[in-house]
């Protein structure tokens, strides 16, 4: 069960104020376009009313979640949720897009596996390093040998 | 209906058709074309396993390798690859919620949530046999009816894509989740994530931020990537305790569909194989919106609507079919009149190009062995999928056991290879990235994803053919119900609408009926 | 003596470098804009196909895809290869035409080395068979009038189909719709279909519905008559006077390359469009052979790129360079 609080319900209106936020920026590109064209809707029609709408809808949303009680449940044993978590491994999956023009993809994607479970995984380092090694070689083995598939490559090629 | 299959010699035709079918299987099951077909269908399952670049680069990358080949040869081969690879891009949409292509997110919709409870045999299984039955449906729709099924086909026009379309998008008010707020929300911006990129009526760039690669718009494979296999990754990750992810189905019963899955599939495997026949025979609409509008339907006529997307069977078991039967629809108007009905038709009109050939309305008078012999092809290719896939599934099954930390890294590295291999483009890498994080985000707040996704892929041919139609009628909206087909399918879609509030008006009338009697 | 000046020419000999001509040493990647399976990549692939079966160039040679923007991204990505010689990459028309109206186009054909000029593909006028419009003039009358009523399905709006139109209606006064639909098989689709009443196309797409009695062609857009369709009167010959913009393919190599490499795919290309495999190739496909080199070929597409400024300038669409 997961603990739904305050903290789920700052998030919508979060959510909701960035959204709003876009449907603005959405509106006011859209009237830097024609609304109308010959005959009917021009490009800056259907981005208006979209922007319009997205405004709309992300207010009444956060006005609906600044009205909702808050609830909270049980938390079950020793499960918790860390975002922190989630937000880590996305951070290092970016940073190893980042590295793929100049390291390659296999370099990269050992590094970005050894790190995660590293971090995530809490195993050593030594274990780390295995497996990152061993994923990349079987995705060697399966893309470059047998298949073929053009991938960004980095020093000696790999 | 009878009158108009009459008059155009159908029934007649099927005497001929018969013996020509026989002609035709004697050049489907020659020894070359057998082996070249099965090359092109396990090709195609793989190709369709691994996501990102979709049968139609496949079969473009590999035109090359077929110049040496007799051309009903080649054209047997590499329809092999199209419809293998709609086989097999459910497999990784079932298990992983990596869509395979372009046609297979809906299948992670339903599949997916299948695949956690347990039930990825079914999943998979029940994919391979909508698929088979869908496929066959779509070789005998041609066979028997190509000719006059084509005319009808021309008879579409933008206003009759408009009215589809719409068809398609009222089917939001089926994706609803419990917000329809955020339901409604989602598909805005998803709307709104599909026009971005180049005006097609008055060259102007719409949201393109200033990039290059954003001028035809976004990937919509890149963006599936992101929003359901990243996505789900990191949810995933957050709790740090090892979820019982992926229960791994105990004894062999419960490794494919059992009867009672068939039985509820019925109207499904119907609604895939019709719906993705004719979606697909219409140039400019394809098996991605036909396996849309296909869920659609399924979940519009289905008892227990608030189900889908949790794991319900039809929910795969209908769009699976629907991107099936796509093949033998795209196969109509490009066999009969020369007209690509889909983009991998357009290839393969490419393809007979090169070869000398030259695809028209004389095609199947000078060249029948060509129609024919694909006829024939497709129904053995599809049986052979079948036979190659049932198999397969318990041991895709067993991939599941593979611990998940182990898992996770690897579903990184094949959405990076997948997202990669469509354009060799960092940038939609990144973009990967980007919608991986607010797919996370969308997840975490509740914000359904299927919504967006049907905005994304619907948004613009619906503004598109609103333009052109009213180009059309120099401004008039009465364009829309003075053209039969466009007024029954806007009709359509207005029931469709209606049937949530009258659902709603009337389970709130027996509430209150309670509530007056108590 | 003689021992002296002999080692003196065998040192001038070793240290005066031999003018090298230029020959690719590793696999060369030909760049084309649009995605596999389109058309510029079909001709990329058939080129690299010919050139093999001719034995006339021994390196592999990979198709590279860089679809995006009608030709920018693609053209960034060839700018961006400085210097490199075993990079060149196939132009069509439409990226000239992009490039003039999208200013997220961050380079230009202009920024490229020209090498060559390969073919033409001419456009024609085709109409449902069975229209009253024999001619182009039959058709621009009829337009005249019901002005508007008339509808053309084409491409986006700075396609050349489009651009002829426009130049159509000012040299005679008529009128007609342009809907846009965004693919071949749409627009065929419709005109059979009998939604709309012209069509401005590729002869190779149309000859197969003419044969089979259901198109008609009406005009060739060309200066000469089209050898495969020696009845069709060209535009000029019925009376309408307009400049006829091309649609060109050639081939484009990064900035800043040696002159004897751009002499080199010079020479190549100028070999191969004189074998019969490539006279095949382009009668079949019903485009024309129009060999340019480099010089000439720097020319071409400054005065192509003038007169589409001038005709976009008529249509009201802003060009941004």
């Amino acid at each position: 069960m997961i603990e739904r609080g305050k903290n789920f319900l700052q998030g919508e209106v979060l959510a909701g104020l960035l959204l709003a936020g876009l449907g603005i920026y959405i509106l006011f590109q859209a009237l830097g376009l024609e609304y109308t064209s010959d005959f009917g809707p021009g490009p800056g029609f259907l981005p208006f009313w979209l922007g319009v709408i997205i405004i709309s809808l992300s207010s009444l949303i956060i006005l609906v979640a600044l009205r909702k009680p808050v609830t909270r449940a049980i938390v079950r044993g020793a499960e918790t949720i860390q975002p922190i978590r989630s937000l880590l491994s996305w951070f290092t999956l970016m940073l190893g897009i980042a590295l793929l023009p100049w390291l390659g993809f296999y370099i990269s994607f050992a590094m970005l596996t050894a790190f995660l479970v590293l971090a995530m995984e809490r195993r050593s380092v030594t274990v780390a390093i295995a497996i990152g090694v061993g994923t990349a070689l079987g995705f060697y083995l399966i893309l470059s040998l047998a298949l073929g598939v053009p991938l960004p490559s980095g020093p000696w090629g790999l | 209906m009878s009158r108009y299959l009459q008059a155009h010699g159908v029934f007649k035709k099927n005497v001929v058709a018969f013996n020509n079918l026989l002609f035709g299987f004697s050049i489907a099951l020659a020894p070359v074309n057998l082996f070249w077909c099965f090359v092109g269908t396990f090709l195609g399952t793989v190709v369709g396993v691994l996501p990102g670049i979709g049968p139609a680069g496949t079969v473009a990358i590999l035109l090359p390798l077929t110049f040496h080949m007799q051309p009903t040869t080649a054209l047997i081969m590499l329809l092999g690859i199209y419809y293998g690879a709609k086989y097999g891009g459910s497999t990784t949409s079932i298990l992983l919620n990596i869509p395979g292509e372009s046609s297979s997110v809906v299948t992670c919709l339903d599949g997916y949530q299948m695949a956690r409870k347990g039930r990825a045999g079914p999943a998979l299984g029940i994919s391979a046999i909508a698929s088979f039955i869908a496929g066959t449906f779509g070789v005998v729709g041609l066979m028997v009816a190509a000719p006059p099924l084509a005319e009808f086909a021309l008879r579409f026009a933008p206003p009759e894509y408009f009215a589809l379309m719409f068809l398609g998008m009222s089917m939001v008010a089926y994706l609803t989740g419990e917000s329809v707020l955020k339901s409604l929300l989602s598909a805005s911006i998803g709307v709104w994530l599909g026009i971005i990129g180049t005006d097609l009526f008055s060259a102007q760039s719409r949201f393109t931020f200033g990039r290059p690669e954003l001028l035809d718009g976004l990937d919509f494979i890149v963006v599936s990537i992101g929003l359901f296999s990243i996505a789900e990754v990191l949810i995933n990750l957050e709790s740090n305790v090892k979820p019982d992810l992926f229960p791994v189905p105990k004894g062999i019963k419960n490794l494919l569909p059992n009867m009672q899955d068939l039985k509820d599939c019925r109207f499904a495997f119907v609604n895939g194989s019709l719906v993705g026949f004719f979606v697909g025979m219409l140039p400019g609409a394809g098996a991605t919106i036909a396996s849309f509008i296909s869920y659609g339907i399924e979940k519009a006529f289905s008892r227990h609507p608030e189900k889908f997307g949790t794991g319900v069977i039809e929910g795969v078991a209908a769009p699976e079919g629907a991107n099936n039967s796509d093949a033998g629809g795209a196969l109509v108007p490009l066999l009969t009149l020369g007209i690509p009905g889909s983009n991998v038709g357009a290839i393969l009109l490419a393809a007979l190009f090169l070869w000398g050939l030259r695809p028209g309305p004389l095609l199947i008078q000078e060249h029948p062995e060509i129609f024919w012999g694909v006829v024939a092809s497709m129904y053995v290719g599809n049986l052979m999928l079948l036979i190659l896939n049932l198999p397969l599934v318990p041991l895709f099954a067993q991939f599941l056991r593979v611990p998940y930390y182990l898992l996770y890294p690897v579903i990184f590295g094949i959405s990076i290879v997948g997202v990669y291999s469509v354009n060799q483009s960092l940038f939609d890498v990144s973009l990967m990235g980007v919608f991986g994080i607010i797919g996370y985000f969308m997840r975490k707040l509740d914000f359904p994803v299927a919504p967006l996704v049907l905005g994304m892929v619907l948004g613009t041919p619906l503004e598109r053919a609103l333009r052109q139609s009213l180009l059309m009628s120099q401004g008039s909206l009465t364009i829309f119900v003075k053209r039969p087909i466009s007024a029954v399918l806007l009709l359509f879609s207005i029931v469709v609408l209606l049937i949530p509030i009258l659902q709603a008006f009337r389970s709130a009338k027996s509430l209150q009926r309670e509530a007056n009697l108590a | 003596m003689n021992c002296l000046i002999f080692v003196a020419l065998v040192i001038l000999a070793a240290v005066v470098p031999v003018a090298e001509a230029f020959e690719p040493t590793k696999p060369v990647e030909i760049i084309v804009h649009s995605a596999p399976g389109g058309g510029s990549d079909l001709f990329a692939r058939a080129i690299v196909e010919m050139l093999q079966k001719d034995n006339l160039y021994h390196q592999p040679m990979h198709v590279i895809n860089k679809s995006g923007g009608s030709g920018a991204v693609a053209m960034s990505y060839i700018a961006g290869k400085k210097g490199e010689t075993h990079t060149i990459g196939l132009f069509t028309s439409a990226v000239i035409f992009a490039s003039l109206t999208q200013k997220e186009a961050q380079h230009t054909i202009q920024d490229l080395t020209p090498v060559v000029h390969l073919v033409l593909e001419p456009s024609v006028a085709a109409v449902k068979a069975d229209t009253p419009y024999k001619t182009m003039k039959d058709f621009v009358e009829a337009a005249k009038k019901n002005p508007g009523q008339l509808k053309q399905a084409g491409g986006v709006v700075t396609s050349v189909d489009n651009m002829f139109r426009l130049l159509i209606q000012k040299a005679t006064g008529a009128q007609w719709t342009y809907i846009n639909l965004p693919s071949g098989a749409e627009r065929i689709a419709n005109l059979l279909g009998g939604h709309m009443d012209l069509m401005l196309e590729n002869p190779d797409k149309v000859t197969e519905y003419v044969r089979a009695g259901k198109m008609r062609i009406i005009a060739a857009l060309t200066e000469k008559r089209l050898s495969a369709l020696p009845d069709v009167p060209t535009i000029k010959e019925q009376g309408i006077s307009i400049p006829i913009l091309t649609q060109s393919r050639g081939v484009i190599a990064p900035p800043g390359i040696p002159s004897d490499a751009v002499a080199y795919w010079e020479n190549l290309f100028g070999r191969l469009v004189k074998t019969q495999t490539w006279k095949k190739y382009v009668e079949d496909n019903q485009q024309e052979t129009y060999f340019l080199k480099s010089r000439e070929l720097a020319d071409f597409l400054e005065g192509q790129t003038k007169l589409l400024r001038g005709v976009l300038k008529e249509a009201g669409v802003k060009a941004v360079r």
